[in-house]
């Protein structure tokens, strides 16, 4: 059956590798992702995460990432082709959620992974996000739920969702959603929701054992719950948010925005007929749930971030497959997508041609990796950097940073600092502080204004400032090194 | 009634709040033709209500050089709210009354959002355009019967 569906897959492979190798030529996409690459060494260097370094997420995501820069051996283009395969398996599960019993995939199957795939291009969705290998689980938990008649499937879903609350730790929303799901459309409920929470809890509590057994038991409730809690306090409007998403993907593709809005309608059309019927159960109806959680989910990460909208996205795009069972040519509706993707692609070819042409010096050519080469190359002592704007340089020179804090924007983030010198892991003022301990690399601001005499600013080598990051912001390194 | 193309053309214009009303259309054609700038403000409703009488109006208009300029009330919140309201409330009763038949709700439909975008075009936003496409495509939808029941 695989075989037979192997040209579609390799289609969805193409596209995705097509419209994220557009943007493979600058170093950085965004900082977050940065940050898990640095925090994930610390693993290598036998530390739990937040055990000596701090980044706003849950412990797997650090996993997942020091096994990436394993797997890539620290090649940084090959984590990112390595998210890309992230985003393929989620499409490709697609396929499957809603192929009819005994049957191969017909072609309209492909068409929810097609229309993710296309709102995945905007280079908004290039960074390797946690969102993406939560939706991973959250997608594989979809189709176990789905297709699979094992007698244990709602351990293993259980199991998935309890990995991505691990990887995000916003996305245990979705455990709440199943339970409903369940709730509302199965027989034996509450054995399975029941076998779904043994599931959830397993993982958890393994992991509340190691960090007990290490004794940073306290680190890890103070990232995992002291500081969400402390997060809930910010002020955020759910109908302002996607008003300037929507208005900004106008900008970036009008085709797209359009399959959007009519997914949107799709889903309230279902619900419509849902209320108008008094009646849940239609074919594939629990989607309607999922999308309802994807929004929530950005409703309650409030900081109007267009990765938190990845859940939703994704869930939307999964509509479309409520368009397989009408009256409606279901060629028309490919031929449709097809075009859209015919143009979105015509709109990436230069970008795309070109790095893919170059791709075997485009790592070369990160500017942050030239840096780090050539503090090697100087023998400069590196043992102790303080990094707070192009933190990959601590990854590539493999060291923490001195600082408890990795995140360069985490220090702006009062509901997270608060936490942490609270709990004596960073100062009040944490970066003079830092300073003044006299780390022997800085990376940074720069220090000429400050009239630090105990740095002295060193010569970079010939990089090229542009690619250092996507949005073109915070375009110059200062490096200095200690007297 | 003073309308603003001719009082620009006698130089008669009055420095008023809201004074002239224009189709959007011909509003556009008086900006071009009279070289007339006009800058949005936006115009709150509440508490003073009277104010909604201000809404897709010009006013203030002075001659500034060879050019004018002048200001147009929007309140995009509040057109947002009537379009979004207004066609739920028809899209409802199509659906779950059947008291509206399909020729008539597209009619309807067309007629609302049409005198909208025709004389308030400037208090209309992103959001706007998808609280007139949404209902729409709904309504399409269930025409066609979509669900697998």
């Amino acid at each position: 059956m695989i075989k037979k569906s192997f040209p579609g897959m390799l289609f969805l492979f193409f596209l995705i590798f097509f419209f994220q190798s557009s943007t493979y030529n600058y170093e950085t996409l965004d900082w977050d992702v940065n940050a898990f690459l640095v925090t994930s060494l610390e693993l290598g260097r036998g530390n739990l995460p937040f055990e000596t370094q701090y980044e706003n997420k849950p412990p797997l995501l650090f996993a997942i990432f020091y096994f990436f820069t394993i797997l890539a051996n620290k090649n940084l283009l090959i984590i990112k082709i390595l998210n890309d395969l992230i985003i393929f398996l989620i499409s490709v599960q697609s396929i499957y959620l809603f192929k009819k019993r005994g049957t191969r995939p017909e072609i309209f199957s492909f068409v929810p992974s097609v229309v993710f795939i296309l709102v995945t291009s905007n280079v908004w969705f290039h960074p390797s996000y946690s969102e993406f290998i939560s939706l991973f689980c959250i997608s594989s938990s979809y189709l176990i739920y789905k297709r699979s008649e094992n007698r244990s499937k709602f351990l293993i879903i259980g199991l998935l969702l309890s990995a991505s609350s691990l990887i995000n730790l916003g996305t245990s929303l979705f455990l709440i959603c199943f339970v409903v799901i369940l709730l509302l459309y199965e027989n034996n409920k509450y054995k399975k929701i029941f076998n779904l929470l043994i599931g959830f809890g397993i993982i958890h509590l393994i992991l509340l054992g190691i960090y007990a057994v290490n004794g940073s038991l306290s680190d890890y409730l103070m990232a995992m719950v002291q500081i969400p809690l402390s997060y809930g306090v910010t002020e955020f409007s759910l109908f302002s948010s996607l008003t300037i998403f929507l208005t900004s993907f106008i900008k970036y593709n009008l085709l797209i925005y359009t399959l959007i809005l009519f997914s949107i309608s799709l889903s309230i059309h279902i619900i419509l007929k849902m209320v108008r019927e008094n009646k849940l159960m239609f074919e594939n109806s629990e989607l309607i749930f999922l999308i309802f959680f994807g929004l929530m989910f950005f409703n309650l990460a409030g900081k109007g971030y267009y990765h938190h909208l990845i859940f939703l996205l994704y869930f939307l795009s999964l509509s479309f497959i409520f368009l397989r069972d009408t009256i409606i040519n279901k060629g028309i509706v490919v031929f449709f997508i097809l075009v859209i993707t015919s143009f979105t692609i015509s709109e990436f070819t230069e970008y795309s041609l070109n790095n893919i042409k170059n791709f075997l010096t485009l790592e070369e050519e990160y500017p942050i990796k030239k840096v780090s080469n050539e503090i090697i190359l100087h023998n400069y002592k590196y043992d102790e950097i303080f990094s707070t704007n192009h933190i990959l340089l601590l990854y590539y020179l493999d060291k923490p940073n001195t600082s408890y804090v990795v995140h360069p924007a985490l220090y702006d983030y009062e509901e997270i600092t608060s936490v942490l010198i609270e709990n004596n892991k960073i100062k009040d003022n944490e970066i003079v502080f830092q300073l003044d301990r006299l780390p022997q690399i800085y990376e940074g601001n720069d220090l000429e204004t400050t009239d630090n005499s105990n740095y002295y600013k060193i010569e970079l080598p010939e990089i090229n400032n542009s690619l250092l990051n996507y949005w073109t912001k915070d375009n110059n390194v200062f490096l200095f090194i200690k007297r | 009634m003073n309308t603003l193309k001719h009082d620009i053309e006698n130089k008669s214009t009055i420095s008023e709040k809201c004074n002239y009303f224009l189709f959007s259309t011909n509003l556009d054609a008086v900006l071009v033709e009279k070289k007339l700038e006009i800058d949005k403000s936006d115009l709150y409703v509440f508490p003073t209500i009277r104010n909604i009488l201000c809404l897709g109006k010009v006013g203030n208009v002075v001659k500034n050089d060879s050019t004018f300029n002048g200001i147009i009330y929007t309140n995009t919140k509040i057109f947002n709210f009537i379009i979004i309201f207004t066609n739920f409330f028809i899209l409802f009763l199509v659906l779950f009354s059947k008291k509206l038949t399909n020729p008539k709700y597209y009619l309807l439909f067309i007629f609302i959002n049409g005198g909208i975008i025709f004389n308030f075009y400037q208090s209309l936003n992103v959001a706007s355009l998808n609280f007139i496409v949404i209902p729409l495509l709904i309504g399409v939808l269930d025409k066609i019967q979509l669900s697998n029941d």
